[in-house]
C-alpha cells in the first residue's frame, strides 16, 4: 500500500466564524488512515502573560494555558459518520514545564523541546469519497477577529494494481 | 552487507514569502530510505514558516503545503526516533525532489535561514 495526503486549507478571519468544507477522497483510495492539522497566523495578537515567560524569575511549575484555536470535526459519508473530533492551539506554552534546566540563551520552544508529531490514526472506508467538515473559531472569544488559515491533512492508502511495480522511472 | 547511513542536503532560504527547489540524488548504493527529518540553522523560521513537496523518485512523498514543523523533532525524543518514518522505501533512481515554500507567520519576522533535509538509509557497500 503506498500512503499518500490531501491537504485543505480553511481561511478565517472572523470572530466566531464557521467553516463548513468538503474533502474529496479520490476513487484509487483503500481507506482514509491519519489526519493531522496545521495553523498559520496572519494576523498577530498580544497576551500579557506577565512575566510567566520572562528570566529568570519564570514561573516553571505551575501549568500555562494552551490557547485554543478552534474546534475541528470530520465526518464521513459510511457507517464511520463522526469519527474525528480535536482541538487546535496556537501554540504549545508547555514544553518547558518543570524543566530546570534551560538558561535564558536556550530556552525550551517547541523546535527546541517539541515530540516527534505523529497523526491522529482513523480507519474510514475510502468508499465514502468525500470527507465533511466543521470548523468553528474560539480565539475570536478572547481576542476578537483574529486572522489565519488552517489545515486538514487527510492521509490515505492507495490501491496499488498487482501489476505496479516499477522501482525506478 | 547494509549499512545504516544518513546522507543531508541543504536549501538556502534567502527572501520571504518564495519557493526554493532543488533536487538532491542519494548515493547510488542506497537501497532503502528508512527515514526522514528537517532540521534549520533558525529553528524558528522553518518551524512557523516552513512548508514543502517533496517526491521521491517521481512519486510524491509530501504534497504541497506540508508544514515543515511536522518532520521536525526536538531533543525531547531519542535521537534514533525523530526521524519521519518512510518504511524503507526503495529509491528508485535516488532522485529527491524538494520545493520548499516560505510564508510569512504572524508570529516571526524573516530572516534568511538553512534547511536542512536528513534522510536514513540502507546502503550496501561498493563490491570491488
Amino acid at each position: 500500500m503506498r500512503e499518500k495526503a490531501i491537504i485543505e486549507t480553511l481561511s478565517i478571519t472572523k470572530k466566531g466564524q464557521i467553516k463548513h468544507f468538503q474533502v474529496r477522497i479520490p476513487n484509487n483510495a483503500e481507506r482514509v488512515i491519519g489526519i493531522e492539522t496545521g495553523l498559520r497566523m496572519i494576523s498577530s495578537f498580544s497576551f500579557d502573560f506577565g512575566d510567566f515567560f520572562s528570566f529568570p524569575t519564570r514561573m516553571i511549575t505551575p501549568f500555562p494555558r494552551n490557547l485554543l484555536i478552534g474546534e475541528l470535526k470530520l465526518q464521513s459519508c459510511d457507517e464511520g459518520n463522526l469519527f474525528y473530533t480535536g482541538e487546535i492551539h496556537v501554540r504549545d506554552f508547555t514544553t518547558g514545564y518543570g524543566d530546570f534546566s534551560e538558561t535564558e540563551d536556550f530556552r525550551s520552544e517547541e523546535w527546541t523541546h517539541g515530540l516527534r508529531r505523529e497523526e491522529m490514526e482513523v480507519v474510514v472506508k475510502g468508499d465514502t469519497t468525500i470527507l465533511t467538515g466543521f470548523f468553528r473559531d474560539r480565539i475570536g472569544e478572547l481576542f476578537g477577529d483574529v486572522q489565519y488559515e488552517i489545515k486538514v491533512i487527510v492521509w490515505y492508502e492507495v490501491k496499488v494494481k498487482k501489476d505496479d511495480c516499477q522501482p525506478c522511472s | 552487507m547494509v549499512k545504516l547511513v544518513e546522507e543531508h542536503f541543504d536549501l538556502q532560504v534567502t527572501a520571504a514569502n518564495t519557493t526554493v527547489s532543488d533536487t538532491f540524488e542519494l548515493d547510488k548504493n542506497i537501497v532503502a530510505i528508512k527515514g526522514f527529518l528537517i532540521t534549520s540553522d533558525k529553528d524558528d523560521m522553518a518551524y512557523f514558516r516552513g512548508s514543502q513537496r517533496m517526491e521521491i523518485n517521481k512519486d510524491e512523498i509530501f504534497p504541497e503545503g506540508y508544514e515543515t514543523k511536522r518532520v521536525m523533532s526536538g531533543i525531547s525524543v531519542p535521537p534514533m526516533q525523530r526521524f519521519y518514518d518512510l518504511g524503507g522505501r526503495h529509491p528508485g533512481n535516488g532522485n529527491i525532489k524538494v520545493d520548499f515554500k516560505d510564508t510569512d507567520d504572524g508570529r516571526t519576522s524573516f530572516t534568511p535561514y538553512r534547511v536542512r533535509f536528513y534522510f536514513y538509509c540502507e546502503k550496501t557497500e561498493d563490491n570491488q
